[in-house]
């Protein structure tokens, strides 16, 4: 029952299984698929069946084919390629957020293509050139504050420039260059962070080992999947053997991800479609001008929403996770199977497990461990809330920073408080399920044990659903409006 | 009951919360594999401050320095040779 258990690769020397029906069969416990996966003829099949399954879910394929033949082929050099790939592809998706099909859709302000482009890139190189600054200055100075307290140098650097960006007088032009610096760097500073925070193990990757796990290309956004160097390193496939059973799960997980992405279209079509059922924003929006709808018709929308957005985190975080896997790391699945949670805590880590762990290494752990030490109830509570609640709000904030461009610092603060209460309400759900988890009782049946837990934390989470967005364009009065319509407490 | 068994008594418990019936040896991954949750590694650092008087404000806290038993032996200054004396 626990969180990943199964998914880590295991040692070779298990039984095979005689046989036990499987959607998608357990290959990397064969052993002679193992065997087969160290050949080169198992190699290429491998190669091929990836290839498929790349081009059947994203117009790139053939970018992720060829650097994971890389790979594959030449594993003694995995790193360097990797390093190589996370430059490429780095090139690759600036050059196509400017000039690709969604190029109008950048939230970059009046920047626009070459110029656009020529920025980001140049932000990309002096976010790499800061990086590799902060990490000398932090590895030579390890008493320094910035040695001992990487995170809070950072985070605190990285406010102190947004404060005065968004007060110092500028020409709109200016303006929209300065934020594109910062949303730059912004979508790095979680890499980093990690990097500075593996700066305290024995021994520490060099600079760039760290620099190839910034944003490599199965870590497209602001959350490092898949951690950091010191994460890599102990996660990454030692020999001929472990490399095959790691990119036969990988295949797996690549398999259920087209899996689930068949099954997408259909739900969602029978919700949306032949249902008829409204979205969240649009019920939101009726609420707004009071256009009268059913109280059940929100529940519907509700727990539709809710559905279709696990499948979606399940497909993204398969798709990526299956990417790092044929790259030769045994890393966890980033969701896996969160509706078996029976308690809140347990379901923030199934639900997204690479998120949490962030919020867990760079807010949780250095409070629990500094502060409040005399009193344990209380200091699990503080933790808690520095990682859900107040981590979780930096990271949204500073993922989003177009809000402040366009609405300034405080406007932009004001209008962050429908997620603030999320956050609010999600870190107090969690120390409360941490506290109680503690607490441990003799079996009470099946019934009481099993179903009713994940019964309640599915319908807690599905609930707090309404206040899990970062849209900025309703104040949380239509948010209470709308829970309290679909409790049927008012019209 | 001697410290090591200490230890595996409680990384025991810590396992049958989460209903993990799977045995464990002193190599096997815990933390890392995903059989224990962050907040169980907390646990886990609490254990070893309060029982051994290790102090994560000073080494600061990683997962991979308690993410199998004999790591966190050897973090409590119970490295396997002193422990098969015990």
């Amino acid at each position: 029952m626990s969180s990943a258990a199964d998914v880590v690769v295991s040692p070779t020397e298990a039984p095979a299984p005689i046989f036990r029906f499987r959607i998608i069969p357990q290959l990397d416990t064969y052993p002679w698929a193992v065997r087969f996966a160290q050949t080169i003829p198992g190699k290429i099949l491998l190669l091929v069946l990836a290839a498929a399954g790349f081009y059947a879910c994203r117009g790139d394929w053939r970018v992720f084919t060829v650097i994971l033949a890389a790979t594959t082929l030449l594993p003694q050099y995995r790193r360097q390629i990797v390093m190589a790939s996370t430059i490429l592809y780095t090139v690759y998706l600036t050059w196509t957020s400017w000039f690709g099909s969604f190029a109008g859709q950048s939230n970059n302000g009046a920047l626009m293509g070459t110029e656009g482009f020529a920025f980001t890139m140049f932000f990309v190189a002096v976010t790499f050139a800061l990086a590799w600054m902060l990490f000398s200055l932090a590895s030579k100075y390890r008493r320094s504050l910035l040695g001992k307290r990487p995170i809070l140098v950072l985070l605190s650097g990285f406010f102190v420039f947004l404060v005065i960006a968004s007060w110092l007088p500028m020409s709109n032009h200016l303006r929209d260059i300065v934020f594109l610096s910062l949303t730059v760097f912004g979508g790095y500073i979680w890499y980093i962070g990690y990097s500075l925070l593996d700066l305290k193990s024995q021994s520490p990757d060099p600079f760039w080992r760290q620099a190839s796990t910034y944003r490599p290309m199965w870590s497209i956004n602001a959350t490092p999947y898949g951690k950091g160097a010191a994460y890599w390193r102990r996660i990454e496939a030692a020999d001929a053997e472990q490399l095959a059973i790691t990119q036969l799960k990988g295949l797996k997980l690549l398999a259920w991800t087209l899996l689930l992405r068949i099954m997408y279209g259909p739900l969602q079509y029978t919700l949306q479609g032949s249902l008829s059922i409204p979205s969240v924003p649009e019920l939101l929006g009726r609420t707004r001008y009071n256009v009268p709808y059913h109280w059940y018709t929100g529940w519907e929308s509700l727990v539709a929403a809710f559905l279709l957005d696990i499948l979606t985190m399940s497909i993204t975080g398969h798709f990526l996770i299956s990417i790092f896997r044929l790259a030769g790391f045994r890393a966890l699945r980033s969701t896996y199977r969160p509706l078996e949670s029976r308690t809140v805590a347990e379901f923030w880590n199934r639900y997204y497990y690479y998120f949490k762990e962030l919020l867990a290494e760079f807010f949780f752990y250095p409070t629990y461990m500094r502060y409040f030490k005399r009193w344990r109830r209380f200091r699990m509570v503080a933790a808690t809330f520095a990682a859900a609640f107040l981590g979780n709000m930096i990271f949204h904030f500073t993922r989003d920073l177009m809000f402040v461009r366009t609405q300034g610092l405080w406007n932009a603060l004001i209008s962050f408080q429908v997620y603030a209460f999320y956050c609010l309400v999600l870190a107090t759900a969690i120390s409360i399920s941490q506290l109680r988890h503690r607490q441990d009782h003799p079996p009470r049946g099946w019934l009481r044990d099993q179903l009713w837990p994940v019964f309640c934390v599915a319908g807690f989470y599905c609930v707090l659903h309404v206040f899990d967005t970062t849209d900025r364009s309703m104040g949380i009065g239509v948010y209470f409006r709308f829970l309290g319509h679909i409790f049927n407490m008012f019209t | 009951m001697n410290p090591a068994d200490q230890i595996r008594n409680f990384i025991q418990g810590l396992l049958n919360r989460r209903r993990d019936k799977k045995p464990f040896a002193d190599d096997s991954s815990l933390l890392l594999s995903g059989r224990l949750s962050s907040v169980e590694a907390v646990e886990i650092g609490v254990f070893l401050e309060e029982k051994f008087g290790v102090d994560f404000a000073d080494i600061g806290f990683d997962q991979a320095k308690i993410d199998t038993v004999d790591q966190i032996l050897a973090l409590a200054g119970l490295a396997k040779t002193d422990v098969s004396r015990n």
